[in-house]
């Protein structure tokens, strides 16, 4: 375990991300399978990268990375993030904020107390 | 999938000669390629006289050259006998085997038999052990045969995988088994891969080179650098970075743009090989 920001990618504290329940999922596949509906899934690809930083992340909202191993770069240069990445503590709950936004926006509700199932 | 690291920051701040005995399934290539070397030690038009059985058997690598068998080899099999030069194997510091693989006939299909070099040839007789010099398979299937060309032996592109494998075939010191399944392909890099047609192959048509079920994921870069299965990482390596750029991830800045506390983190790939139903699929960074 990390002390609250103790790498400086961003706050450990406000990097969760919820989950549905198991039984919120069954419920839901109960539910379609006794009204008779359709059931489907996507598969976002690069999801977490469609997010947007949270203000946390980084000093004052900045997040810098080298080049990877295997990625040939000027040594002059450094990354700056301007998305969450793959591997930052935040990225999951980024991904969840930003999704979470767009749903509220189309008019999504949340159901009961799960706070990613709409 | 690029991974931020959460450790300490590392920093701050030409027409081919007729096969006057060819096989029935051997095609002829259709486009010629031109004579270049094809090791440093041997070159396509080199007489095959001139050079030993394992520099020979190197150049082997990466090819299919099929032999026709003399019929007391294997007195059990009538009819013709056609091999598959598979996987040489080095059995010491100076001696070399190559792996042969029964493409037909049918009986025989997937047993192996071993090659050797003439040092290491039976004594007791040409069919002693079912074994079979290199140079004497030559010979018998070709016998106007002279060079590496004639017996099929085509240029080796000049590919990563192919350095990496001719150098590995180079460093086979001290004992070491060098076992070519682990960094050859029959579909791969080479004018004769597949003599046969589909119905033979002999891996699935999308196994990357050396791929095999039991294929490890790399666990970082150097490793998968070492592997034989470097091209394909490479590859996805290099499509990667140009996905992340296209979604706007990044923004280049100047090292000396930044602040003292401004801390810059190492990344990492994460190297995984993706399967579908037990099948390769891709590989994925």
């Amino acid at each position: 375990m990390k002390r609250k920001g103790a790498d400086g990618v961003g706050n450990y504290d406000d990097a969760f991300s919820p989950v549905p329940a198991a039984s919120s999922s069954r419920t839901i596949l109960s539910l379609a399978n006794q009204l008779d509906m359709f059931t489907d899934h996507v598969d976002i690809s690069q999801a977490f990268v469609q997010g947007e930083l949270l203000p946390g992340d980084g000093h004052n909202g900045n997040v810098y990375i080298s080049s990877p191993p295997g990625y040939a770069e000027d040594s002059r240069y450094t990354y700056r993030i301007l998305k969450p990445l793959y591997g930052m503590p935040s990225a999951a709950r980024a991904w969840h904020t930003t999704m979470s936004a767009f749903l509220e926006r189309e008019g999504y509700e949340t159901v009961g107390f799960e706070k990613s199932m709409w | 999938m690029t991974r931020l690291s959460t450790k300490s920051p590392r920093y701050r701040a030409p027409s081919l000669p007729p096969l006057t005995k060819s096989p029935r399934r051997c095609r002829t290539p259709k486009s010629p390629r031109s004579l270049v070397s094809i090791t440093n030690e041997i070159a396509l038009s080199d007489e095959l006289a001139n050079h030993k059985e394992l520099a020979i058997a190197r150049a082997f690598l990466r090819h299919s050259v099929e032999f026709v068998l003399p019929p007391h080899y294997r007195p059990d099999v009538t009819g013709e006998c056609a091999s598959l030069v598979l996987t040489p194997k080095k059995l010491t510091k100076t001696k070399t085997v190559l792996i042969v693989k029964f493409l037909t006939p049918q009986s025989l299909k997937d047993s192996t038999m071993q090659m050797y070099c003439t040092s290491l040839e039976p004594k007791r007789g040409l069919s002693q052990g079912a074994d079979l010099s290199i140079l004497t398979a030559i010979k018998y299937t070709l016998p106007q045969a002279k060079s590496p060309y004639d017996i099929r032996v085509r240029v080796m592109l000049d590919a990563d995988i192919t350095r990496a494998m001719l150098a590995d075939f180079d460093s086979m010191k001290g004992g070491t088994v060098f076992d070519a399944t682990q960094v050859d392909s029959l579909d791969n890099e080479t004018s004769e891969r597949n003599p046969f047609g589909k119905g033979h192959n002999l891996r699935s048509v999308r196994d990357p080179i050396a791929y095999t079920r039991a294929t490890p994921d790399p666990k970082h870069h150097g490793q998968a650098m070492r592997s034989p299965m470097r091209t394909e990482w490479i590859k996805s390596q290099g499509l990667e970075m140009p996905g992340l750029w296209s979604q706007g991830v990044f923004q280049k800045v100047f090292r000396t743009s930044l602040t003292p506390q401004d801390r810059v983190f190492s990344t990492r790939f994460r190297y995984k090989i993706k399967r579908k139903g037990g099948e390769f699929d891709k590989c994925k960074v």
